[in-house]
């Protein structure tokens, strides 16, 4: 047990959490951008589905690994746009569309790359570059630090990047300042003379472009090929993440960093002989309790500013 | 004698949307099929009609079905008090794990094992319900979670205890003798789940239409702050709403692993609770249509695959026109303008009839 606990505390450990919680922290954004503009991010799955596999498809084409996140980037705001279309347009119900992006997804997902790749399951027969990792000049240098923090995956530094210009856009600049009133209060917005058609699809082009980093960095990153349901809930937890972060971007970091280490103590459990099924439920029983706990909270909060 | 004519009035515009959600989904699929393969001609044959062929075909257009009009009434009963929960995945593959496990570990009669399965279910769907009323947590996140969960336990419990070593995947043992459900018809597997399914139907369009429970939790749906000042206890009502629909999700899962299959044969979600939204959709949340949607979902998956195997398109097409589909029937925007020339023709008539 001793040796368990040990071998948390390794710069090793951190880096595994590090990796993990990536594709959660773009989702979370991702979900944050969808909420904050008033749109219903159930679809963000889907989206992140499709990305990662024009990422890895696109990175096949064109042989470069900056053309696969173009085209993870390109297909993820393509799809938010449909699905903006739908909602906005058409009129659909959120919910209803957000699950019929998913639909959409899940089968195109294969459709597609039985056609370029031959088969069902995954594109591992064709060579697509990867987004290469990096290593920071100083960082590195520093002895446990280094190890922790530097040689990731370039696409987990453009999260963590995004992550300080998103809070930066939604506090103080008029972008950021126009989708949230958009998001809060439509009338009040309008009347004002915003163009609330403009922004929403603002919104749903950041976010697009975030869900599809996350894409992008699960076939180009986290593994080096598009495998059918790959992102496997990864886009909810993100759902769950935004919830816990309370629309905060470094809130949700940590909320997904705390997802990570979930995900990774689960990888490392599993060494101790315990069923690896009952296992790999711990992030999802860990969203449910601390979701319920953080609503708790807020719900006796606004009771007792009631009574007051 | 009054002279029949056809009409259509501003009511029907939601079949009519129906109507025209169906048929724009199937020709953008015809669109692409036409556009990617080599032979159009046969696969759109297969497609539309492969189903009809042979006996073991129509068959198995109703044996899938059977688990999409379980599906379909939970997701009618789930999202009836306004609350979107998305725990019908889960009960429904949860369900079919603990029941056979039961089956396997204490040799229970049939019936017991399936209502152990379809209490499981009840208890799964409720759970994010009582989140919501007792912690006010959001019932898609929770809910969305709790599937993963189902998953991963029920793939504990029959992996982790009932897994057969003689054979190579990973299936349970073989169900006991005499605990299946008996099949109907020869050459198909057509199993009196079927007739356990059309009981359900009627159970849920009496419940939903001749019981107060019903007519509470529609209310609750449509108006909740009507609801509650009439008095209701909303959060009893819509938590016994959650735990019913889990129920008929977790009956169509036993029904479905004791009908079709000698083992416990799940390796992943089965899907059937989303399809179960569509179904839904399909049927204007009436448990009354939900066969109808049902049949018409499973022909079209029939149809499918009989393509995947004759053609050059893989069966996974189908998902651009669920897809489609569900987003088409619930756009508002669609047939407004025609909606808003029939009420006024409407007005006018009966005006013009007054005078």
């Amino acid at each position: 047990m001793l040796d368990f606990i040990l071998s948390l505390l390794t710069p090793d450990y951190v880096f595994t959490v590090i990796r993990v919680m990536t594709p959660i922290l773009f989702a979370g954004l991702s979900c944050m951008v969808f909420i904050k503009g008033g749109i219903d991010p159930i679809g963000i799955e889907g989206i992140m589905l499709l990305a990662a596999m024009s990422g890895s498809v696109g990175s096949y084409y064109t042989q470069s690994a900056f053309g696969g996140v173009c085209c993870a980037v390109l297909s993820g705001i393509t799809i938010s746009f449909i699905f903006g279309y739908a909602t906005l347009q058409l009129q659909s119900v959120e919910i209803l569309a957000g699950i019929a992006v998913n639909t959409l997804s899940a089968g195109l997902t294969i459709f597609i790359i039985y056609y370029v790749a031959g088969e069902k399951g995954s594109t591992q027969s064709l060579a697509s570059p990867v987004v290469g990792s990096l290593t920071i000049p100083v960082l590195s240098g520093i002895p446990i630090l280094g190890k922790m923090l530097s040689g990731h995956n370039m696409l987990t530094y453009i999260a963590f990047i995004l992550m300080i210009l998103l809070a930066y856009m939604f506090n103080r600049t008029p972008l950021g300042l126009r989708i949230r009133s958009v998001g809060e209060n439509k009338a009040a917005a309008e009347s004002v003379g915003i163009n609330i058609m403009k922004y929403k699809y603002i919104t749903l082009a950041i976010a697009g472009t975030l869900a599809g980093l996350g894409g992008a960095f699960m076939s180009m990153g986290y593994v080096s090929f598009f495998s059918k349901n790959m992102i496997a809930g990864r886009g909810w937890i993100g759902m769950a993440a935004e919830a816990m972060g309370r629309g905060n971007p470094f809130g949700i970091c940590i909320a997904s960093m705390l997802f990570g280490i979930a995900d990774s103590l689960s990888v490392r459990l599993q060494l101790f002989n315990l069923p690896s099924q009952l296992v790999n439920t711990i992030p999802y029983v860990i969203t449910i309790i601390t979701i319920s706990i953080y609503s708790y909270r807020d719900m006796m909060k606004k009771k007792r500013s009631n009574t007051k | 004698m009054k002279k029949f004519e056809f009409r259509i009035r501003c009511r029907d515009i939601e079949s009519l949307r129906t109507g025209l959600a169906i048929t724009i989904s199937l020709l953008i699929v015809f669109t692409i099929i036409l556009v990617i393969s080599k032979a159009p001609g046969a696969a759109l044959y297969s497609f539309t009609l492969g189903p009809l062929k042979s006996v073991r075909r129509i068959g198995s257009v109703i044996e899938e079905a059977v688990p999409l009009i379980f599906t379909g009434l939970s997701v009618i009963l789930l999202q009836r008090s306004g609350l979107f929960n998305l725990a019908m995945e889960g009960a429904f593959f949860i369900a079919a794990a603990t029941a056979a496990a039961i089956i396997l570990a204490f040799h229970v009669p049939l019936p017991v094992a399936m209502l152990t399965g379809t209490l499981t279910g009840g208890i799964v769907c409720a759970i994010p319900t009582v989140l919501k009323v007792k912690c006010n947590s959001n019932v898609l996140v929770t809910s969305l979670m709790l599937n993963y969960i189902c998953f991963y336990v029920g793939l504990y419990i029959i992996v982790g205890h009932f897994l057969d070593p003689k054979i190579n995947t990973a299936f349970s043992y073989k169900f006991p003798e005499g605990s299946l459900l008996p099949r109907l018809f020869p050459v198909t597997r057509i199993n009196t789940g079927l007739l356990i399914a059309l009981a359900c139907v009627v159970i849920v369009w009496f419940i939903n239409n001749r019981t107060s429970f019903g007519f509470k939790v529609t209310m609750i749906g449509k108006n909740p702050v009507m609801a509650r000042y009439a008095g209701m206890k909303i959060d009893k009502l819509i938590v016994a709403a959650s735990f019913i629909g889990g129920m008929l999700a977790g009956l169509g899962g036993t029904v479905d692993m004791f009908g079709m299959y000698t083992r416990f044969q799940y390796t992943a979600l089965t899907n059937y609770g989303w399809d179960g939204i569509l179904v839904a959709i399909l049927a204007k949340q009436k448990a009354q249509y939900v066969p109808l949607a049902a049949l018409f979902l499973g022909y079209m998956r029939v149809g499918a695959n009989v393509m995947s195997m004759q053609s050059d398109i893989p069966s996974e097409m189908i998902s651009i026109i669920q897809a489609v589909i569900i987003i088409l029937v619930s756009a508002q925007a669609l047939l407004k303008n025609y909606r808003k020339k029939l009420i006024i023709k409407e007005t006018q008539e009966s005006e013009a009839g007054a005078c």
